[in-house]
């Protein structure tokens, strides 16, 4: 394209921002950003997104708003890290004619540092560092010390209530039920519950669409992003992962086969999941 | 027993050391029945890969160098009078062979490339009253220094854009340096012994033709092929539609290549860039600024999303 055919604006705001600026780990964010141009601007293509390669992508939402003499574009990612630590952003990036100078110009925003926060641990840099870097778990095995006393405390206080209550009904004899202490239910689902799910879904209906669907989950459950092609992601799986490379080979092949070859492939996939390591 | 592209490649390999990508793109390029150009520094095997490709082939193999003083007639052949006879004989140039050698294509004048490359889409070439067609498979294989440029003629878009795929090579690390001096320092390179005959290659391309390519991988090439035309100050005209239909069968020829009756993402975007890199114009501000069109096409293709 030449530089005649590139949009003519005048750039008064281009920035770039997260919210929150520090996220958790495994926990979706928006990633923000603002054009703001002089006079009415129906559509703007050309913005040019920094690479996200350590962000999985979300969503993907564009308007724009028009107020006192302005248009402003506004771009929300939504996005979610799968590793704790710094990602530093390039500039999101605009080519456009500047309608003053007349010259072709590429704008850029601000550049983005994401610190995010999360359960790995990292080499310590001070003794601060180790603090910082121990108080998510520290918290925890407080809150687990705490948990037990508590438990103990409330064991200890119904013993001596029913021993109070058989002493003066001593006819009654109540049943010792054991009451198993249940597991407290986590926030989301496991790695192998999402598989076993994901699995089940596959043997119900096993139609090319499914075998779609239940790709996209396992490559967002390896933190895939919608750029990185199969070979992108078994080049960065971790050790953890690895089990799943059969699985996601076999996924690949029944996404993309031949129709005759498709219940052959959907067979794969079935004994890939089973495979998987528990 | 019938051959396969992988005994190709794996003899192909026994002989180069490294070049593994340039091994893959001459195979891609003789299964996807179209012509290459390699581009890289002197001394790093890019004769020697389209030598080993016709030995492993069985194929005739001509090499023509080129240079400023070079006519059509030189290539393509011309009518000599002979006086017993009294009449006048055919006798048809280097070009007619199973794979060419177009050594330093760009060297040549504008005349001579374009009678190189009528050849090439033609599929035969005409002397006087008379058409040759030219024998099958035929393949082009031209090299290009990038560094030396005095006293070249730059290959016109139009013309780059009738080959299927720009092979770039590069040079060897240091543990496959030490390997071709351990192995070749004191004797000839051999070329590969033939694993497969010319009417293998004719049955891959047949093979290749019938591979799956599903309707979303179609868009997805589209989308590719698009990313190349946006708006940017760094291109002036993105690829053409041959683009697109040269990375549909350079994917299914990768595919074929790899055992499989289906066309994989992987497969498109592994062939992208050498399919791309040739077709795209670019300003001088790419250069100037300090990127190369590679960066750029790495770029473009990354940012759309894969099916």
């Amino acid at each position: 394209m030449r530089a005649q055919n590139l949009p003519r604006l005048t750039v008064e705001r281009f920035t770039l921002s997260a919210k929150p600026v520090s996220p958790k780990v495994g926990r979706q964010f928006s990633l923000r950003i603002v054009l703001v141009v002089r006079g009415y601007v129906r559509r703007i293509d050309n913005v040019t997104l920094p690479i996200l390669s350590q962000l999985a992508l979300r969503g993907d939402e564009r308007t724009i708003a028009h107020a006192r003499g302005t248009s402003t574009y506004r771009e929300t990612l939504q996005v979610r890290a799968n590793r704790a630590g710094t990602i530093d952003l390039a500039p999101a990036t605009l080519d456009a004619v500047d309608a003053r100078t007349g010259q072709a110009e590429q704008y850029s925003s601000n550049p983005l540092r994401i610190v995010v926060r999360g359960r790995l641990l990292r080499p310590f840099a001070s003794a601060g560092g180790v603090f910082e870097t121990l108080r998510p778990v520290l918290a925890r095995i407080a809150l687990f010390i705490v948990g037990v006393v508590a438990l103990v405390l409330a064991l200890a206080v119904a013993t001596v209530y029913l021993l109070l209550r058989r002493r003066r009904r001593p006819e009654i004899v109540a049943p010792s039920v054991p009451v198993p202490l249940q597991p407290e239910p986590g926030p989301t689902q496991t790695r192998n519950e999402r598989l076993r799910d994901a699995a089940l879904v596959l043997r119900a209906e096993q139609t090319r669409s499914v075998v779609r669907s239940v790709r996209v989950a396992v490559r967002a459950l390896v933190g895939a992003s919608a750029h990185e092609t199969l070979a992108d992601v078994l080049a960065r799986l971790p050790d953890f992962d690895l089990d799943l490379v059969p699985l996601l080979r076999a996924l690949e092949r029944a996404a993309f086969t031949t129709d005759e070859d498709l219940p052959s492939a959907i067979q794969s996939c079935i004994r890939a999941f089973a495979e998987v390591r528990e | 027993m019938t051959a396969t592209p992988q005994d190709v490649e794996r003899a192909l390999k026994a002989s180069i050391v490294g070049q593994d990508a340039a091994i893959e793109g001459l195979l891609l390029a003789a299964i996807a029945d179209g012509h290459a150009l390699l581009e890289g520094p002197p001394g790093i095997a890019k004769t020697l890969a389209c030598r080993a490709l016709a030995a492993s082939l069985d194929a005739t193999f001509k090499r023509i160098q080129f240079t400023p003083d070079l006519l059509p007639a030189d290539i393509v052949g011309t009518r000599i009078f002979d006086q017993q006879s009294a009449r006048f004989d055919t006798v048809l140039g280097p070009i007619v062979a199973n794979i060419v050698l177009a050594d330093e294509i760009n060297r040549a004048p504008a005349k001579v490339q374009s009678a190189l490359l009528e050849a090439m889409q033609e599929r035969q070439v005409t002397i006087g009253p008379e058409s040759h067609a030219l024998p099958d498979p035929f393949i082009v294989l031209a090299t290009m220094n990038p560094l030396d440029n005095d006293g070249t003629y730059a290959l016109p878009l139009a013309q780059m854009d009738r080959f299927l795929l720009k092979i770039d090579l590069g040079y060897p690390n240091v543990e496959e340096e030490l390997e071709i001096i351990e192995r070749y320092a004191f004797a000839q390179t051999p070329l590969p012994q033939t694993v497969a005959a010319l009417e293998d290659v004719r049955r891959w391309r047949a093979q290749a033709r019938a591979i799956h390519v599903d309707r979303k991988l179609h868009r997805y090439i589209v989308e590719l092929v698009a990313a190349t035309r946006q708006p940017s100050p760094y291109v002036l005209g993105g690829a053409s539609p041959r683009a697109s239909l040269a990375l549909v069968n350079c994917a299914r020829a990768r595919a074929l290549l790899h055992g499989r009756d289906y066309v994989e993402p992987d497969d498109i975007r592994s062939v992208a860039p050498a399919v791309l890199r040739h077709r795209i114009a670019f300003t001088h501000r790419l250069v100037l600024e300090g990127l190369s069109p590679s960066s750029w096409i790495d770029r473009a293709i990354l940012g759309v999303p894969v099916p």
